[in-house]
């Protein structure tokens, strides 16, 4: 009789509390939500992060390509990027009437008219020129709306903790999505405390599973920036090229 | 004639399939839709060029001549047959035949050859190396040289 109490009891007390870890588990699409309303009202920010691609997502990389991006944003139009990799320095500087795309390596850079908002830049950038700006995704003004796009559903895995500082002293305590797509399944982990993206892994349902991992080094959602961050000076020596198009360089091989 | 014409035809629509086989693709997670799996091409200080995606390989060396390979076969885009293309033109041999078309797939390349000197040319600056103008121009993000001539 006492026997069978105690293993009622525990019974008990192992369904509540599975029942009480249930209810407690946070809602992703909810934090997904959070994240993208707090990077939407930033109305100027600045961030930084390291950024790998596996060679096989970038046409002409003979191998993976890591880079230190750091990005100023201005809405609804301004945009400047620069990616810092062991061999190249990339600039993507959009100002609302134009966009100039610096490559240090060659010293030459494009000079393009780009009247549009930053959505509509990584939307014509990527249609028509074939490329996107180093995490412009997270500019956008409705990263919900774009992280849908290609995740068709979204799970929490759970919390972990980022390795910032030495020996991860500083790391911040995050909540981790799953977020599962056609093109891609990307791990996406958000601040507890802040809502901000620290980490983001994407798997890409390609050949060799290759991946794209970032980490949010620094972000600053009360940037002060100045007329001169969107401003291209070109470098002593550098050379203005065409920017050919994707559908032009395509048309023109098969001639 | 009428067999090395058709060959010419799969060739060169294979070799499109091959390149842009992913197009379809949407930008995800700051890939564009145009790169998104489309693979990877390498070059040699000799100006070689070597292209390796999820549906197949191809090569072009510095001596101009190029190959194919898909999962399908060697040396070609098909399952019957095999290709080279070179500097003037491109060369398919098949199991009914063999074909010649007059025009390398590829038209630009990423690295200048070794020794090419700068040179004003059709109203740009290019570089001009054994024969060949290369005119440099912003292409997907990032600097590549169209073969001119």
């Amino acid at each position: 009789m006492y026997s069978k109490s105690i293993t009622s009891i525990t019974f008990s007390v192992l369904c509540s509390g599975i029942i009480f870890a249930a209810e407690q588990a946070p809602d992703a699409d909810q934090l997904l939500r959070q994240m993208s309303a707090k990077l939407a009202a930033a109305q100027i920010f600045s961030f930084e992060a390291e950024r790998e691609i596996d060679a096989t997502l970038i046409e002409g990389a003979p191998a993976a390509v890591k880079a230190h991006v750091s990005a100023v944003v201005q809405r609804p139009n301004k945009l400047a990027v620069i990616a810092k990799s062991e061999s190249d320095v990339r600039r993507f500087i959009a100002d609302g009437s134009t966009l100039t795309l610096f490559d240090g390596k060659s010293n030459f850079y494009s000079v393009i008219p780009m009247q549009t908002s930053i959505d509509g830049l990584v939307e014509k950038v990527d249609k028509v020129y074939g490329f996107t700006a180093p995490l412009a995704e997270f500019a956008l003004s409705d990263p919900y709306k774009d992280f849908h796009q290609h995740a068709k559903s979204v799970s929490y895995l759970g919390r972990g903790r980022t390795s910032h500082g030495l020996l991860g002293l500083f790391g911040i305590e995050c909540h981790r999505l799953w977020l599962a797509g056609k093109d891609a399944d990307a791990e996406l982990w958000i601040g507890v405390d802040d809502q901000l993206p620290y980490r983001l892994d994407a798997t890409f349902h390609r050949e060799g599973q290759p991946k794209v991992h970032i980490d949010f080094l620094k972000w600053n959602l009360t940037a002060k920036v100045t007329a001169g961050e969107f401003t291209f000076t070109p470098p002593n020596g550098s050379q203005k090229i065409d920017m050919v198009s994707s559908e032009k360089m395509q048309s023109a091989g098969k001639k | 004639m009428k067999i090395t014409l058709n060959f010419s035809g799969i060739l060169l629509a294979g070799f499109a399939l091959l390149i842009s086989a992913s197009y379809a693709q949407a930008r995800a997670y700051g890939v564009s839709s145009s790169s998104a799996g489309r693979g990877t091409v390498y070059h040699t200080d000799r100006g070689g060029a070597a292209y390796v995606g999820p549906n197949g390989a191809a090569a072009r060396g510095a001596n101009g001549r190029a190959g194919v390979v898909t999962r399908n076969g060697a040396a070609y885009v098909g399952p019957n047959g095999a290709a080279v293309s070179g500097r003037y033109g491109a060369a398919a041999v098949g199991v009914n035949g063999a074909v010649v078309v007059n025009r390398p797939p590829v038209n630009y390349i990423r690295t200048v050859p070794y020794g090419y000197r700068p040179i004003y040319y059709g109203g740009y600056n290019c570089y001009y190396y054994g024969g060949i103008y290369y005119r440099p121009v912003m292409y997907q993000g990032t600097t590549v040289y169209i073969v001119v001539n």
